[in-house]
């Protein structure tokens, strides 16, 4: 069943560099190597969250910045 | 940019009022009456002001530097590398309050309409019609906000006064019965909304007639916190005590109208004019994000990014939370704060250096006026 997901995830980025790929054929190295980055990155925690849906992320990171502000409002 | 499309004015500020109006109606209602209780409809106000002076920054920075965005300009004024800095948190936080947008669209419209459908499909498909919007650029954004925002002010008027014979006037009272700490404690929540005007900062270097801008700005905050205050209003005298136990309060007071058994669920309205309102603030939100992308790397266009862009907000709409009681923890306790941290005191910072600068200059360059009081 995972298998699946990624293979579905993999389909989808391939689809996406299909879509583009006349457009990044024409367009200078930077932006080609920005598509591949961001590509890259959204299949890779794609992947990661089809392994562990709670993994830890931004939101935790956030939470620790703005604990103090949080308890001394006692938001909660 | 090789952009040389136009937005008028008026287009601008319809843009930026669903980016604070349209989701803020959904879980903020809940999350500023669990601090506020019957006081919550006054928070909206006290948040407001947050949104008043991020607009008067945003213009400000403007002024000083025209036809660029906060990303391009933030490189001036504190040097290269922090620059790049304040523009990466900025793009990266617009990725993640997106992520967060999108999730809530989807989490409301699984959980009161289609109610078997995953919530990766109407994610996925608004990202999609998102994408195609953004990559049609600025001027078709425009005119969909030109297009749309007056049916959804209309209907949520119209609703508003249908809303009307089931209020009970008695929800209001005591006001303010523990003093003004509740009040300021309930705009917690809501100030981030306000904060999202520094979108604006996007779209501004395409405005037409920029002597407008500034009111228009004002104007647009003013009438986003009216939006707010009605919302909460009208969900307090309808719902009364029972507002903080709720996950959709608005959603649930419009339920509650019915007119001679037959004039009744009329919430598929709602969800019809709530879907327009939520796909212009996610389109903006994604134009800002591939725009600035775009010049944070100095490429030449931004379209070839929105692409990839949209498959990692999709992929950040479930990485902001694993369900929807822990993104409704999430806005109560980190959404609001983080969006004013990134999207107010960043532009604030910029402006206070850009005038220390410019007071050291024996000679300031004409783009630099000196500002007027404070509003």
């Amino acid at each position: 069943m995972k298998w699946g997901a990624i293979l579905g995830i993999s389909l989808i980025v391939g689809l996406l560099i299909a879509m583009e790929w006349n457009s990044l054929c024409r367009s200078s190295w930077k932006t080609r190597v920005a598509y591949a980055v961001l590509v890259l990155a959204g299949w890779f925690i794609a992947i990661l969250l089809v392994h562990n849906p709670d993994l830890p992320g931004m939101t935790q990171v956030l939470e620790v910045i703005y604990k103090p502000i949080t308890t001394f409002l006692k938001i909660n | 940019m090789q952009e040389k499309q136009y937005i008028t004015a008026a287009q601008m500020g319809m843009m930026i009022f669903p980016v604070m109006v349209a989701t803020a109606d959904l879980l903020v209602p809940a999350t500023t009456a669990r601090q506020a209780q019957q006081d919550m409809w006054m928070s909206p106000m006290v948040a407001s002001l947050v949104g008043f002076l991020t607009v008067y920054l945003v213009f400000q920075l403007h002024k000083l530097f025209p036809d660029e965005s906060i990303i391009q300009f933030s490189g001036k004024i504190v040097g290269t590398f922090l620059g790049k800095l304040c523009g990466l948190l900025i793009l990266f936080d617009f990725l993640y309050c997106n992520g967060n947008i999108i999730r809530q669209y989807g989490e409301f419209i699984v959980g009161s309409f289609l109610l078997e459908t995953p919530v990766l499909v109407v994610v996925s498909s608004i990202v999609f019609l998102c994408a195609i919007t953004v990559r049609a650029g600025v001027e078709v954004l425009a005119r969909t906000a030109q297009v749309f925002v007056p049916i959804v002010v209309v209907l949520y008027a119209a609703l508003l006064l249908l809303m009307i014979p089931f209020m009970k006037i008695d929800n209001l009272f005591p006001m303010l019965e523990h003093g003004v700490i509740p009040v300021l404690r309930g705009a917690y929540t809501p100030q981030g909304w306000f904060s999202e005007v520094i979108l604006f900062s996007f779209v501004l270097p395409f405005s037409a007639n920029e002597e407008k801008g500034m009111r228009t700005g004002m104007v647009t905050v003013g009438m986003g916190m009216l939006a707010l205050t009605s919302i909460n209003l009208s969900t307090l005298l309808v719902l009364g005590e029972e507002v903080p136990y709720m996950t959709y309060p608005f959603y649930s007071a419009i339920q509650m109208i019915s007119y001679a058994d037959f004039f009744e669920n009329i919430d598929s309205i709602v969800i019809a004019t709530w879907v327009t309102g939520a796909f212009i603030k996610i389109s903006i939100f994604y134009f800002a994000l591939a725009l600035g992308t775009a010049q944070w790397l100095r490429l030449e266009d931004y379209r070839p990014i929105v692409l990839p862009l949209g498959l990692l907000l999709v992929v950040f709409s479930f990485w902001v939370a694993p369900n929807l009681s822990q993104l409704a923890t999430n806005i109560q306790t980190i959404i609001g704060i983080q969006m004013t941290g990134y999207f107010t005191l960043i532009p604030l910072c910029l402006w206070i250096i850009a005038h220390l600068r410019k007071k050291k200059r024996i000679d300031p360059p004409k783009t630099m006026t000196s500002p007027p009081a404070k509003e």
